[in-house]
């Protein structure tokens, strides 16, 4: 089953994520220039936001890291084991088992997305064949027996992924078996509105400066603007369940990224715009096959126009759009549609009046139900 | 020879064909490697299994809307090239923005009946060159019993704008013993290995139906 989320958003002056000029990044659509947040920004702000507030037990979480000789050397610490052999045994296993290197320092040379429970299972691995890995640290050559290495491996490809790399997928060169293809796939966000971008001449006075100091002492620019973005993302649920191995963490993982994907909002320059919006509509749809971004009803750039806000007309376009691709191509394999907006936008809709929900809450909750819904296990 | 029809159409795409590390190219229409990976999404087809049954087909691509070719600004953190720490590397990923394809595939009916019903079902998730550019219409249209150039030919064109359609319309067609060769025959998915073919370039005006909004 897959689960979309379209969201229209405005965020007021703003520059969250920047080109090589420091530039708030854009596009092209229909013909005129867009304002634009990449897939990979809002991503990040996904996973810091449900690592701070989700509800989501810790074990399901991943991190990017070199740092993971010592976190492994601790747990095998842990276990009573003395702390030399304890590192040449995490150091044969990172090697041999994923294929990772270090530097002197003991840092992996390529950083690695791995999950506590991953790190977890290989400690486990070590200890309960201690007898049989112990010989070999201390020949002249250390090295793991062979059934070891490949019972590393296939801890990280046969068992459940933590939820992170369920979702986000994986990708290590060095050992290409353990990657994970992503459940989650986010659009580029682009604005409905044509962009106009700003600059903001600014300066800074020397706040102790004596009198006869009348200039300024720092001269800049940067770059902003201010946008209403059609936002989507779409969860796999069946790439999901087989990422995670079973159905025992599902839930919580798709709650956690679909409260996430409404609530986050990218970091970049925050502390000189505070653009912390919330959408101005969120609608979801749970449906076999194709997933459909709705962007093509902004194809057309809106604008406040016959008495209307820009927010108004860009939910009245959306609604729109949904009426014209469902009477070409029907409701494909669609099992839930649903939509909240801010009370003063519902009278935009006309196609999705029947199905305008209470609240996001409601509405998500009602999406999941039917997302997960006969989701059986592999 | 019938010819199944395809519909690409995202605010962002890409169609890399000679792309390597940080510098990632896009063509101006649809690569064959890209649709025929497409179809192996669709179909739910491993990257080890065999794909010269879906590399057989014939491609052509008719250019309902020339898209824009930008650059999308990319840093990558701690990677294995990475020397110095907190060094990220850069990349330039270009793409077609504004884009809007036709793409056949002709074929024995009985292959392209396969590839239709797996694009109404599809297997994993499909996207347009990268995995955040995801399709804003169905790609499926249909199989019609043409061959391909007269496929892609009286294909409906629908037009939308104040404008009159820019025609005419590009047409790319694989043909034996072209000049203009394109490196994106998918031969071996794993090792990344990319067979040759020729295509031409032709031009043609579809009678459009033209919707003027007012």
């Amino acid at each position: 089953m897959k689960l979309e989320l379209h969201l229209i958003q405005s965020f007021p002056p703003a520059n969250l994520n920047r080109d090589e000029n420091g530039m708030p990044k854009s596009t092209v659509f229909g013909g005129r220039p867009r304002a634009r947040i990449s897939s990979q920004c809002q991503k990040r702000a996904v996973r810091k936001y449900y690592q701070d507030y989700a509800d989501l037990d810790p074990a399901q979480f991943a991190d990017r890291s070199r740092n993971w000789l010592p976190k492994l050397q601790e747990l095998l610490i842990e276990q009573d084991i003395g702390s030399e052999q304890a590192a040449m045994a995490a150091r044969l296993a990172l090697e041999e088992g994923l294929k990772l290197k270090f530097n002197d320092e003991g840092k992996a040379t390529t950083i690695v997305f791995l999950g506590q429970t991953e790190l977890a299972a290989i400690a486990h691995i070590l200890v309960k064949n201690w007898d049989t890995v112990a010989p070999g640290l201390t020949a002249d050559k250390p090295e793991l027996p062979k059934e070891i290495t490949k019972a590393i491996q296939e801890a990280l490809t046969d068992t459940g992924k933590p939820g992170d790399v369920a979702l986000f997928g994986r990708m290590m060169a060095s050992l290409p078996t353990v990657n994970v293809d992503a459940a989650v796939q986010i659009a580029h966000a682009i604005s409905v509105n044509t962009l106009q971008q700003e600059f903001d001449f600014f300066t800074a006075v020397d706040d102790l400066g004596g009198d006869d100091e009348t200039g300024a002492d720092h001269m800049g620019e940067i770059g902003y603007n201010s946008s209403t973005y059609y936002r989507f993302a779409t969860l796999d649920t069946e790439q999901l369940v087989q990422n995670l191995g079973s159905r025992e963490h599902l839930e919580s993982v798709v709650k956690a990224f679909a409260d996430a994907f409404v609530q986050a909002i990218p970091s970049g320059h925050q502390n000189g715009f505070a653009a912390h919006t919330r959408p101005a509509a969120v609608m979801a749809v749970v449906r076999r096959g194709q997933p459909v971004s709705l962007v093509d009803a902004f194809e057309d750039p809106i604008a406040p126009k016959g008495g209307k806000s820009l927010l108004e007309n860009a939910v009245k376009a959306l609604d729109a759009h949904w009426a014209d691709l469902t009477k070409m191509y029907g409701e494909m394999g669609m099992v839930y549609k649903g939509i909240v907006t801010r009370s003063k936008f519902t009278d935009q809709l006309d196609a999705l009046k029947l199905e305008n929900k209470s609240s996001v809450t409601v509405l998500l909750s009602e999406a999941l139900t039917e997302a997960l819904n006969g989701q059986g296990g592999k | 020879m019938p010819t199944l029809l395809m519909r690409l159409r995202a605010p962002m795409m890409s169609w890399g064909d000679h792309s390597q590390f940080v510098h990632r190219d896009s063509r101006r229409e649809p690569t064959k490697s890209a649709v025929i990976g497409l179809l192996c999404a669709a179909l739910g087809r491993p990257r080890w299994d065999p794909v010269d049954d879906l590399a057989a087909l014939k491609m052509g691509v008719r250019v309902n809307k020339e898209g824009i070719l930008l650059r999308d600004y990319h840093t990558v953190q701690n990677t294995m090239r990475d020397k110095k720490k907190d060094n990220p590397t850069l990349s330039d990923r270009y793409y077609v923005a504004d884009g809007d394809y036709l793409v056949g595939l002709e074929g024995e009916a009985e292959v392209l009946g396969q590839l239709d019903a797996a694009l109404q079902d599809p297997k994993w998730q499909l996207y347009l060159g990268r995995k955040s550019f995801i399709p804003s219409h169905p790609i499926r249209v249909g199989i019609v019993e043409q061959p391909l150039l007269l496929a892609l030919q009286t294909a409906a064109y629908e037009h939308r704008g104040r404008k009159a359609p820019p025609f005419p319309l590009r047409l790319v067609l694989e043909v034996d013993g072209g000049t203009d060769t394109r490196q994106d025959v998918p031969l071996d998915w794993q090792r990344r290995r990319f067979g040759r073919r020729t295509v031409t370039t032709t031009y043609h005006s579809p009678e459009a139906a033209c919707t003027f909004p007012n």
